[in-house]
């Protein structure tokens, strides 16, 4: 076989009920089938998205968002990830390093130098994850960013630059 | 029930089509899996469950015969089934080009639709399909090279025909399918004695058809057993 | 003009002389004809007609035409008038000849035939003819005058090889192996050393099948066999279909005893195609091993070592080995890589060894699986521990331990929840433990992961039917198809041939038509209301529900002759194939297809239409009986008519209206669909007749004696009041299964209440089946018969083994009177006891009430 065993493919409408499976399943907040919609609608380049396969098994998936200056809202540019999960069983195998290897590329590509996200205060592993992967806490925490969680309502911005 | 692959006959079509209409989204009438049958008979394979493999130890030819060949009625209308214990998991469907608007100086072959059912993945079956009838256009039919069609996002199907098999790209087709999806175009040249399905195999040793394999069984194959 | 007509007869020479205009101006609409312009063609046979209204070669001409521009009901017209002037006038060859055209092009295939050769007995020369008779016998299976036909168009044109091979064919559907032989030589010898590279196939094919020929002719004779084994080498090097060639070799082997020979060519076979079970079973036989365990473990143990990658190797030593540990072992080695390479159908594969010997296998399985499920971590080896989740609820489903099962499948779910496979055997769980609904919304989570799969789509689709969703069911299987300008893909499934999707969609109409029919019927049980309200509501609902109950009634017979219709198709998509073949030189695939066509109306999903279909022909039958009126109803739309209500019912009826409409434009199967609600199949007048003439009398003409239905048979003869058939029926049923089969009990049961208390069957038919009845079961209490207080419950069930299910069913069904009715659902829900609680609300719902 020549095929790796952790891969990424892009995410089409036929398997975005894939995409949106693991979200909600990893994530602590639920999103409206409109959210996974938005990426199929025309004139959102700005976002993108990506499956991790493990195997022939889609496990982790992936939605960032690129904010350049043009735009001037109230957000630094950069890219910002909106989803980014794995499905706990097949963590540490890879397919969220990809992932991530995969924003840095659209980063680099869209001439950007800064990564953001969002983590709940209380997702310990996670917050070390991205320290692992160079990412650094920035500004204060966010009190109640998550509305509909069942997990901690507070946040914490990280952010790596490339 | 284990899966067997046999060279398909017109017993199978129905199911043959069955098959496309539940997996594919490419179908046909069934008098054109007819022309196929009829015009290339040694082209097509079916992969099927085999459910006599207990029979009685003693069955003799006939009986055998008899059983593979059993009635079609008791099969509780489920069209999957060719006959009672045989139900129908794969197939590919060949021919020869044989389009008198796109001559061809070597002879080609075709395969016009393969499929295998979602819950029999992942055994070699589509492999060992596509073997057979390789092997089969290039023997019976002389073909000297074979094309195919696949979707460009059916990445188990490109896999299968550009990594293991060894076809080559030729060109993408835009909106080949009806849903508008492009197709890459592909083909192999084949080599009969390359073709032969048991080089892929990978064997320890190879039967050299000839030895006495009783004999030879009784001397060390027993041994072995009993050791 | 008149120069013109002197002009005429000089440039004819002479061939014209003595036809008439009339004959010359046909000759050219004959022309136009077969140039496909049938218009052109209509407007001179109109001017012939104009002239002389009696003319039969325009007659049928202008039914041909009119056949070919789609006005078939003119067409049958003018061909009727035709008919009827050949029959008070005397015929013409080109009228015959155009009548056989028609009436092959109507697919009547003997009377075109009939035609055709009414043509040459008056006097055709058109030799073509017989080669368009050949086609027509064939596909009427009329060996006899086929061999006439092909004979006489070899004779005409020898100069191609079709006809010989056509002639050698016949001669072998007649019995006449040497005939057909030595056609065949006599071409090859023709041929010797002129055949070029483009013909070497059909050569090969020809060659083969002149060996076929020998191979039969030879039985099990010694010296003759010796003979094909010859031919057979002779030929081997221009025979291109190796398989066919070594099979038959190893066959002659076998017949002659020389089992080493053919061992050795099993082997060669085995090497070509090494994951086909029969070469291996053929091996055996020819070591002569079968009996032999240890050997038999050696061989396949031999064999993996040559085809490490084939599947029987592996598996076939799993069906014999006794000992309880080595079979451990090997089922272990087996099923284990299955596991962690992630192979859906693992236990698929090993299916058919529980079958065998549940106890044991399914035992043994389940310790090594569960050993292997321990020891894995769910994280380290998420695949395999997902799959051997997913083996194990197979496991725990097959032996009906519907929790453990459901506990298996959701641990997998939990753990890997973008597999589609799991939702799928989620949903099977869901299904057999009667939860319909569930089981189809649980498959549609899993098709939302994967829109592109149409294996997903298709089992959604099933899902749903099976719960009676069918609105939900055509919408998921709209996706895949072509639905350009029609509300939705059925149309499209009808057109190409979905059986599949039809049969499911009969079904679950029939299930709400018995739904609504009972619902219909508790409505009309209910006293009247007082209030005027009340009234409204209620007649309403009778309404709505009337509605319901026909349209569902109609749609599901509908449907099953839609599948009726395809097998007709597929009957006759055969024509073509009778001269196409022998062009193609493939002689020995076509006798393949000649075989299988004589069988189409005994394969599987034609027979589960006609058995579908039987059910509601027969309700509607007895209904009718009962009520000993027929139908006044010929249309739904009789619902609607509120003609002299008042102004809100005016309104309700319209709205009715619109209702009928919107549905029939969701449910039309064809393009042009003139009853898309099946109307003309629920307003029957002749139920029973409409069964004979859509489905029983094709399945009776080709069923054998071995694949005929005799419960069928026998209830549809017990309503045609054919009681002496009806033995018949209840006899072969008990040469097949004992007599004291429950199911030759309730037949036996069905039929003495029918001798009693029918009034419309005369005394010497009763007495007759009666009769017959004594001669076969000697044990029945005949006497009893005029005996009120006998109790033929309890007599059927000490006389006959079990009862089974299905036997009470029958009696249930068949409304007896000499069982009262509740003591037999009695039975039946007693029985239903040891079903699984799929089958039992299946019952429940559709067949008890």
């Amino acid at each position: 076989m020549s095929r790796n065993l952790v891969n990424l493919d892009n995410v089409y409408s036929n398997n975005v009920g894939t995409f949106q499976k693991i979200a909600n399943t990893v994530l602590n907040v639920t999103y409206p089938d409109k959210f996974f919609q938005e990426q199929f609608d025309g004139g959102k380049e700005t976002l993108f998205a990506q499956l991790g396969y493990y195997g022939e098994v889609a496990v982790g998936a992936v939605r960032a968002q690129l904010i350049s200056n043009k735009n001037g809202g109230v957000k630094a540019s950069g890219v910002y990830i909106q989803i980014f999960a794995v499905l706990e069983n097949y963590r540490g195998k890879g397919v969220g390093s990809q992932l991530l290897k995969f924003v840095e590329e659209q980063c680099k590509a869209h001439f950007q130098h800064n990564i953001y996200v969002h983590v709940a205060v209380d997702n310990e592993k996670g917050i070390q994850w991205y320290q692992r992967k160079g990412f650094e806490q920035e500004g204060e925490v966010l009190k109640n960013y998550y509305k509909d969680t069942t997990g901690a309502p507070d946040a914490l911005i990280l952010k790596k630059s490339l | 029930m284990p899966v067997t692959i046999r060279r398909a006959t017109i017993e199978d079509m129905l199911c043959m089509q069955n098959a496309n209409l539940n997996n594919l989204p490419e179908n046909y009438l069934f008098k054109y899996y007819m022309y196929h049958i009829l015009s290339w008979p040694e082209a097509s394979f079916v992969a099927t469950t085999t459910d006599d493999v207990g029979g009685p130890a003693d069955a003799t030819l006939e009986e055998l015969a008899a059983c593979c060949e059993g009635p079609v009625s008791a099969t509780k209308g489920d069209p999957c089934y060719v006959r009672s214990g045989e139900k129908l998991v794969g197939y590919v469907l060949a021919k020869m080009n044989d389009d008198p608007s796109q001559p061809s100086e070597a002879l080609t072959g075709h395969i016009t639709s393969l499929s295998v059912m979602r819950t029999y993945r992942r055994m070699g079956v589509a492999e060992k399909l596509m073997r057979q009838a390789l092997f089969a256009l290039s023997e019976v039919y002389r073909a000297e090279q074979v094309s195919l069609h696949v979707r460009q996002s059916n990445r188990a199907a490109l896999h299968l025909y550009r990594d293991t098999l060894e076809f080559e790209v030729l060109k993408v087709e835009k909106s080949y399918y009806q849903d508008g999806e492009d197709a890459y175009a592909m083909k192999k040249t084949l080599d009969t004695e390359a073709l032969q399905p048991a080089n892929f195999q990978r064997g320890a040793e190879q039967d050299d058809l000839d030895s006495d394999l009783l004999e030879d069984l009784v001397r060390e194959g027993v041994a072995e057993v009993e050791a | 003009m008149s120069r013109r007509k002197g002009a005429l007869p000089l440039k004819a020479n002479g061939s014209a002389v003595g036809r008439s205009k009339e004959d010359n101006n046909l000759i050219e609409a004959l022309k136009l004809y077969e140039s496909k312009t049938y218009k052109k063609s209509l407007k001179l046979v109109d001017a012939i007609l104009k002239k002389n209204s009696q003319h039969i070669d325009s007659l049928a001409l202008k039914g041909l035409n009119l056949y070919c521009t789609g006005q078939k009901e003119d067409a049958a017209n003018y061909v009727q008038k035709a008919i009827a002037r050949i029959e008070s006038s005397g015929a013409s060859p080109i009228g015959c000849h155009i009548l056989g055209i028609y009436m092959r092009n109507e697919k009547r295939y003997s009377e075109a035939a009939k035609w055709f050769q009414s043509s040459l007995d008056n006097g055709s020369t058109n030799k073509q003819i017989y080669r368009d008779l050949a086609t027509l016998y064939s596909q009427e299976h009329d060996y006899k005058n086929l061999l006439k036909a092909r004979k006489l168009y070899w004779e005409e044109f020898m100069g191609y090889r079709a006809n010989w091979t056509s002639l050698a064919i016949a001669h072998e559907l007649n019995g006449q192996l040497d005939e057909s032989a030595n056609v065949l030589t006599k071409f090859e010898e023709l041929a010797k050393g002129k055949l070029g590279e483009s013909e070497a196939y059909e050569h090969n094919e020809c060659l083969m099948y002149k060996n076929d020929v020998l191979y039969k002719a030879a039985g099990a004779d010694h010296e003759k066999l010796k003979g094909v084994l010859k031919h057979l080498d002779e030929i081997e090097p221009d025979v291109f279909d190796k398989y066919g060639w070594l099979e038959r070799r190893a066959a002659i082997f076998m017949k002659l005893n020389q089992k080493g020979d053919a061992s050795k060519i099993y082997r060669t076979l085995i090497k070509r195609n090494p994951d086909n079970f029969k070469y291996y079973k053929l091996l055996e036989i020819a070591l002569g091993i079968q009996r032999d365990a240890k050997l038999r473990l050696a061989l396949y143990k031999k064999l993996e070592s040559f085809y490490p990658r084939a599947e029987p190797p592996k598996f076939i030593p799993l069906t014999f080995i006794e000992d309880n540990s080595c079979f451990a072992e090997s089922l272990s080695s087996y099923i284990l890589p299955q596991l962690k390479r992630g192979v859906p159908a693992t236990f698929n594969n090993i299916k058919t060894l529980y079958k065998k010997d549940v106890m044991r296998n399914s035992a043994i399985a389940e310790e090594i699986v569960l050993k292997y499920f321990d020891s894995i971590n769910p994280k380290e080896a998420p695949i395999p521990y997902v799959w051997t989740c997913y083996f194990m609820c197979q496991h725990y489903l097959y032996l009906k331990s519907f929790q453990k099962a459901r506990e298996y499948i959701e641990l997998a779910l939990a753990h890997t929840p973008t597999l589609v496979e799991l939702y799928i055997l989620k949903a099977r769980v869901l299904k057999h433990t009667g939860l319909l609904a569930e089981a189809a919304e649980t498959i549609n989570e899993g098709r939302k992961l994967d829109l592109q799969d149409r294996f997903i789509n298709t089992k959604t689709v099933k899902y749903y039917l099976r719960a009676n969703m069918v609105e939900k069911a055509v919408e998921v299987v709209s996706i895949f198809t072509k639905n350009d300008g029609a509300a939705n893909g059925v149309m499209d499934l009808h057109l190409m041939e979905a059986s599949w999707f039809i049969a499911e969609q009969a079904d679950a109409y029939f299930r709400l038509y018995l739904e609504k029919k009972r619902l219909l019927h508790d409505e009309k049980s209910m006293e009247v209301p007082e209030d005027e309200e009340s009234q409204e509501s209620h007649a309403r609902h009778i309404r709505d529900l009337t509605y319901e109950t026909t349209k569902f009634g109609g749609l599901a017979l509908k449907r099953w002759d839609a599948i009726s219709k395809f097998y007709k198709q597929f009957e006759d998509d055969q024509l073509d194939f009778h001269s196409y073949c022998m062009r193609k030189g493939v002689p020995r695939a076509y006798l393949e297809m000649f075989q299988w066509g004589k069988t189409v109306y005994t394969l599987p999903m034609f027979v589960r239409a006609m058995k579908g279909a039987a059910r509601m022909y027969f309700i509607l039958n007895d209904e009718m009986k009962a009520s000993s009126t027929t139908p006044e109803d010929d249309a739904i739309g009789e619902l609607v008519g509120a003609k002299k209500g008042n102004k809100k019912t005016k309104k309700e009826a319209a709205a009715i209206k619109k209702r009928i409409e919107e549905d029939k434009k969701t449910v039309a199967a064809y393009e042009k669909d003139e009853d898309p609600l099946g109307e003309a199949y629920i307003f029957t007048k002749a139920p029973m007749q409409d069964f004979y003439n859509k489905f029983y009398r094709r399945f009776s003409e080709e069923a054998t004696e071995s694949s005929k239905d005799y419960i069928l048979d026998f209830e549809y003869h017990i309503r045609c009041g054919k009681l002496a058939l009806c033995v018949g029926a209840i006899s072969k049923y008990a040469d097949m299964f004992g007599k004291k089969d429950s199911i030759v009990g309730a037949m036996t049961l069905c039929l003495l209440d029918k001798i009693k208390f029918s009034n419309e069957i005369d005394e010497v038919t009763k007495k007759i089946a009666i009769k017959g009845l004594e001669r076969l079961l000697s044990e029945l209490p005949l006497k009893q018969l005029d005996e009120e207080a006998f109790d033929w419950l309890s007599f059927f069930q000490q006389e006959f083994e079990g009862p089974s299910l299905e036997s009470l069913l029958l009696i249930h069904r068949s409304s007896v009177k000499i069982i009262s009715a509740e003591n037999i659902k009695q039975q039946v829900i007693e029985k239903l006891r040891e079903e699984e609680p799929a089958v039992q609300s299946s019952v429940l719902n559709y067949q008890l009430n």
